[in-house]
């Protein structure tokens, strides 16, 4: 697996322009696939979110955390707050999540990296579950507890009274007057993974990120060139934990409320199985990974007997009946269950997730995987100048 | 001092749980090596194994209620109630217990299969694709596990005899130190199962081999010992210990699909609080872990410190990774 691709900045223009269109097309081929309503695209958008700053992390670094959920929830949480004491304006909110999931990303971080491997995950599965923990008992003046954190019609709201601006019944996030629910904020989420997809694309392509890949291939070897390697793994888990900060305040921006549950350290493997399910270390897979999951949780979960008998319906009548009893068990309720396949799939057969299936297929058709192929345009170039 | 004593007791029944499953886990981890996120779901499964044999031994038939007279009543009867009256009764009484002896060959294959299926073929992978690959395989037996027992967590009784509760404190002086019946036994049992445990990794060849493997595998395969094969009965092994400590914990908390997760988390902890790979550290770690949750959920130290009890057992595996990471007993 290839992390570090050999690009030109015109390049990298060109994925970003092309990878913009995609998102902002989104609710056109999400018509297409089924997944054509802002509550889902919303989820794709936020999830990816997620999942690209969580990929800086594990994929450059390959330090495996399972407590990234606890930055979510924690990003979540203040923007509630943000709401209820400032302004229903988005904006402040994102701007505090950021900041105090960065840092507390850089408290837990810096405990949490004095160990390595197997240690490193462990100490982060049991600081998000203390969160989490603490979230539900003792932190409830804070948290609200089991109940959740709402945001409620008569909050001080200092900066909107300031302005005169009236208090909703049900109060929404807004952008300068723009409610953002449904599409607004889907395209609101949307131009948030755009920035953040970004920003990832400059730090794959950086010498930071370059860093980063080297302590996964071989630290002890960095170590010895009297390379330190500590703040570069502290700014790669902050970074990544004030992104997963950003993607728990769009939660709460498209709708306003906090829980604790978005917390427990199984959110946290939500993520892992996204990131490895769409390709570890590269720039798209863990976007695909996101979109993967998120549509099969309300794609696949919605499918039912009686929806699956149509669809077999054009079989006869025995061999419909068989149909839907083998594949019943895997959609519905069960779909964790094809989910949990799937995932130990990738990992045995194909570690690099579908980003490297893809590259696979695409060296088999066209005879030139992908990386060698810009490697060798750069050595044409090399060559001409 | 009743108060503290019930605490010790409370705590022992739990970190009795605790360190079944973390000798397991650390066995598994001392000679393959694997960090095997699967073994919470061992737990749950030997939980599911007790509930399906109550199933099977209440499957039951209507028959007509001779108790009431003034029309035709049914009533579910179980068959064995049936054929055999009153043993019939009793071996549903016993339902439990008896699991254990079917749990010990069901443990054993599902070990040995998962080994041999799977996690060979993660020995040379890193730590972090052996944890994912086992974090996938503990969501599928969990989600089969859903499809086939729903959701909701299933009451299992322990047998009449013993499940009310004994005057502990009246054997020594003591007034009000009353324990339920059935901790007392999962006490006894955990203790039982870990010393045989220990006795079979010391007393026999068998366990020789494995304890020399544990320190040095390579030499051991110089040796002309097939120790990959004693290893996958190991792995085996630490499965019928965590379904074990499964089947007995029933009564205690009634199992769902989930409970392996919360376990997992826990009893990890417990491994690095006793240091990775040792096995008297685990034990020993395990019921201290029990303890102290036990103790920082009496409201007195709850007072002092608002939500100790939520948090005590991260806390402690959090300073230990933090300043002494190879564990309380580990050896460097």
């Amino acid at each position: 697996m290839k992390i570090i691709e050999l690009s030109t900045s015109k390049r990298d223009l060109l994925i970003l322009v092309v990878f913009s269109v995609i998102v902002l097309i989104a609710p056109f081929w999400g018509s297409l696939i089924g997944a054509g309503y802002p509550d889902l695209l919303q989820k794709f958008a936020i999830f990816g979110l997620f999942a690209v700053g969580y990929n800086i992390l594990f994929g450059l670094t390959g330090y495996l955390s399972f407590g990234h959920a606890a930055f979510l929830g924690v990003g979540s949480y203040v923007a509630v707050w943000s709401f209820k004491l400032f302004t229903m304006n988005a904006l402040p909110a994102i701007a505090f999540s950021i900041v105090f999931s960065g840092i507390f990303a850089l408290v837990i971080g810096f405990l949490c990296l004095r160990r390595t491997g197997i240690y490193f995950s462990i100490l982060t599965l049991a600081f998000a579950q203390m969160s989490y923990k603490l979230a539900y008992s003792v932190l409830t003046p804070i948290t609200n507890g089991e109940t959740g954190l709402f945001v409620l019609k008569d909050d001080p709201r200092v900066i909107d009274g300031a302005l005169g601006i009236a208090s909703a019944e049900n109060p929404l996030a807004s952008l300068f007057g723009i409610t953002l629910n449904g599409y607004e904020g889907f395209y609101f989420c949307a131009v948030v993974l755009i920035l953040g997809f970004w920003l990832s694309m400059k730090i794959f392509r950086s010498p930071f990120g370059m860093k980063l890949v080297a302590i996964k291939s071989n630290q002890t070897r960095m170590e010895y060139t009297g390379f330190n390697h500590r703040p570069y793994l502290l700014a790669a888990f902050v970074i990544s934990g004030m992104y997963a900060g950003l993607a728990g305040a769009l939660l709460a921006v498209v709708d306003p409320t906090a829980g604790a549950e978005r917390m427990v350290w199984t959110a946290s493997g939500e993520v892992v199985l996204m990131t490895i399910l769409g390709g570890l270390g590269t720039m798209f897979g863990p976007l695909i990974g996101a979109a993967t999951i998120k549509y099969m949780e309300n794609i696949f979960s919605g499918i039912n007997d009686t929806l699956l008998g149509t669809w077999f319906d054009f079989l006869p009548q025995a061999l419909t009946d068989l149909l839907v009893t083998i594949v019943s068990p895997f959609v519905g309720s069960g779909w964790h269950l094809t989910l949990g396949l799937t995932f130990m799939m990738i990992m045995i057969f194909l570690p690099g997730g579908m980003v490297e299936g893809a590259q696979k297929i695409k060296a088999k058709f066209f005879n030139k995987s992908k990386t060698e192929q810009v490697e060798s345009e750069q050595l044409e170039k090399d060559g001409a100048a | 001092m009743e108060a503290l004593l019930l605490q010790v007791l409370n705590g022992l029944d739990k970190g009795g749980a605790y360190a079944l499953i973390a000798l397991g886990l650390t066995l598994v981890f001392g000679t393959l090596g694997v960090v095997n996120f699967t073994h919470g779901a061992l737990f749950m499964l030997g939980a599911f194994v007790a509930v399906s044999v109550e199933k099977v031994l209440t499957i039951s038939s209507k028959v007509r209620d001779e108790s009431i007279t003034f029309f035709e009543a049914y009533k579910e009867t179980p068959y064995l109630e049936i054929w055999w009256g009153d043993t019939g009764a009793a071996i549903i009484d016993w339902s439990v217990p008896i699991s254990i002896i079917i749990a010990i060959p069901i443990m054993l294959a599902v070990g040995i299969a998962m080994e041999r299926g799977l996690i060979k073929y993660f020995y040379k992978r890193e730590h972090a694709d052996q944890i994912l690959v086992t974090f996938g395989l503990a969501i599928v037996i969990g989600e089969i596990i859903k499809a086939n027992f729903g959701a909701n967590a299933i009451p299992q009784a322990a047998p009449e005899v013993v499940s009310g509760s004994v005057d502990i404190g009246a054997a020594i002086g003591l007034d009000g130190v009353v324990y339920p019946w059935w901790r007392m036994i999962y006490l006894a049992f955990s203790l039982s199962i870990i010393g045989g445990v220990f006795a079979f990794l010391h007393m026999t060849t068998f366990g020789m081999v494995v304890r020399a493997g544990m320190h040095d595998r390579e030499t051991v395969g110089l040796l002309g010992i097939n120790i990959e094969k004693r290893f996958t009965i190991v792995f085996g092994l630490a499965a019928v210990v965590a379904g074990l400590a499964g089947v007995m914990y029933t009564p205690i908390l009634p199992p769902d699909y989930n409970m392996g997760m919360d376990f997992l988390v826990l009893s990890f902890l417990v491994v690095v609080v006793g240091g990775m790979g040792s096995l008297g550290g685990a034990v020993a770690a395990g019921f201290l872990l029990g303890i102290l949750q036990s103790f920082s959920s009496m409201t007195a130290v709850k007072e002092i410190i608002p939500g100790i009890d939520q948090v005590i057992i991260y806390l402690i595996a959090v300073a230990i990774l933090l300043f002494r990471p190879r564990g309380l007993f580990g050896k460097d």
